[in-house]
């Protein structure tokens, strides 16, 4: 029983959101320059802010984590598990007023995260290719499933620094 | 030997330069850059989108000839680092970018065995790295800069919307 390519997924994966080894386009290095003052801005002609895809990598998490993992029950307008908001509403364009600061967002991201890591970990090399139903009701493996986490965390780590960039007028590679 | 995570390596590469049925990969971002996007700088902001697609190619370059060439490419050697000039047209540097993108899979692609993924190999700075901690890197440069073009994109549209919302204007 080999866990080597599971092995290899979560390196990709740690690099991906926290960031270990190389910092530089990982989520939470980038969330760390974050300010308050740039948590709800909006670019000029822009409508996403920091606040929006932060929550947006914990939501799809959340549920990739339910359809690669559980149960494949949740959808986009399901309660965002024990948050007490909903999934679709942490997505919206404005923050809503009972949702709780900047902090508490970031740290519930990363613990559906760390709640994705985990049951990644469990696997051995033979469940990557395990057959799952994802939300738009397509069979996918669980390789995919976890490939695209990856794929999303340093996607919108370079959409929330370019944010917070313009705002802080400080744009570099 | 197996080289099943060497295979598994190069599959997250290619999802994440050019996969055509997701979203995040750069090429698909670079095929919705409309030509008036290309040089555009958005207000506070100083790369345009042509500056972001030149970085990641120079750096597919430099990382291939310091991991698996003569070392000879550096930045502070004038020549030395293939590049592209602003004035070239959008779809040439496209293609001066996936040679880049080319050269670098067939390093990868040719390793023997996943034994040479923990094989150190130079990086442009002069220090050695585990093979799979620059492949890791560029995956990650890809995905990265491919999220900072959609948004470039997205504002010079004015269609910073999710993907989904088809009602979005």
């Amino acid at each position: 029983m080999s866990r080597a390519a599971v092995e290899q997924l979560l390196y990709l994966m740690d690099e991906a959101f926290e960031g270990i080894e190389q910092p530089w386009h990982s989520v939470l290095a980038n969330l760390a320059t974050v300010r308050e003052d740039d948590w709800l801005w909006q670019p000029p002609d822009g409508a996403r802010t920091i606040r929006l895809l932060t929550a947006h990598i914990g939501a799809a998490t959340l549920l990739y984590d339910d359809h690669a993992f559980g149960e494949g029950t949740i959808g986009w307008n399901d309660p965002a598990g024990d948050f007490g908001l909903g999934m679709e509403d942490l997505q919206s364009y404005e923050a809503l007023d009972n949702e709780p600061p900047m902090a508490g967002i970031i740290a519930w991201t990363t613990d559906w995260c760390h709640r994705f890591r985990g049951h990644v970990a469990e696997l051995d090399d033979s469940d990557l290719s395990r057959l799952r139903r994802n939300h738009r009701g397509d069979m996918k493996e669980v390789r995919w499933f976890i490939a695209l986490q990856i794929q999303h965390y340093s996607y919108h780590a370079g959409e929330i620094n370019h944010i917070r960039a313009l705002h802080q007028r400080n744009d570099r590679e | 030997m197996s080289r099943a995570i060497v295979e598994q390596l190069l599959y997250l590469m290619d999802e994440a330069f050019d996969a055509k049925e997701q979203e995040h990969s750069l090429l698909t971002n670079l095929r919705s850059v409309p030509d008036d996007g290309w040089l555009w700088v958005p207000s506070g902001g100083a790369r345009s989108i042509f500056d972001i697609v030149r970085h990641v190619g120079e750096c597919k370059y430099v990382y291939d000839n310091h991991a698996f060439g003569d070392g000879s490419m550096r930045w502070d050697r004038p020549a030395t680092v293939p590049t592209v000039v602003r004035e070239a047209p959008m779809a040439a540097v496209v293609e001066w970018l996936r040679e880049g993108e080319h050269r670098w899979r067939e390093s990868i692609s040719e390793l023997e065995d996943d034994g040479e993924l923990l094989r150190p190999r130079r990086a442009n700075w002069g220090r050695d790295y585990e093979t799979r901690w620059l492949v890791n890197m560029l995956i990650q440069h890809d995905l990265y800069h491919a999220g900072e073009i959609n948004h470039i994109r997205a504002l010079r549209q004015q269609k910073d919307g999710w993907a989904w919302e088809t009602s979005w204007t």
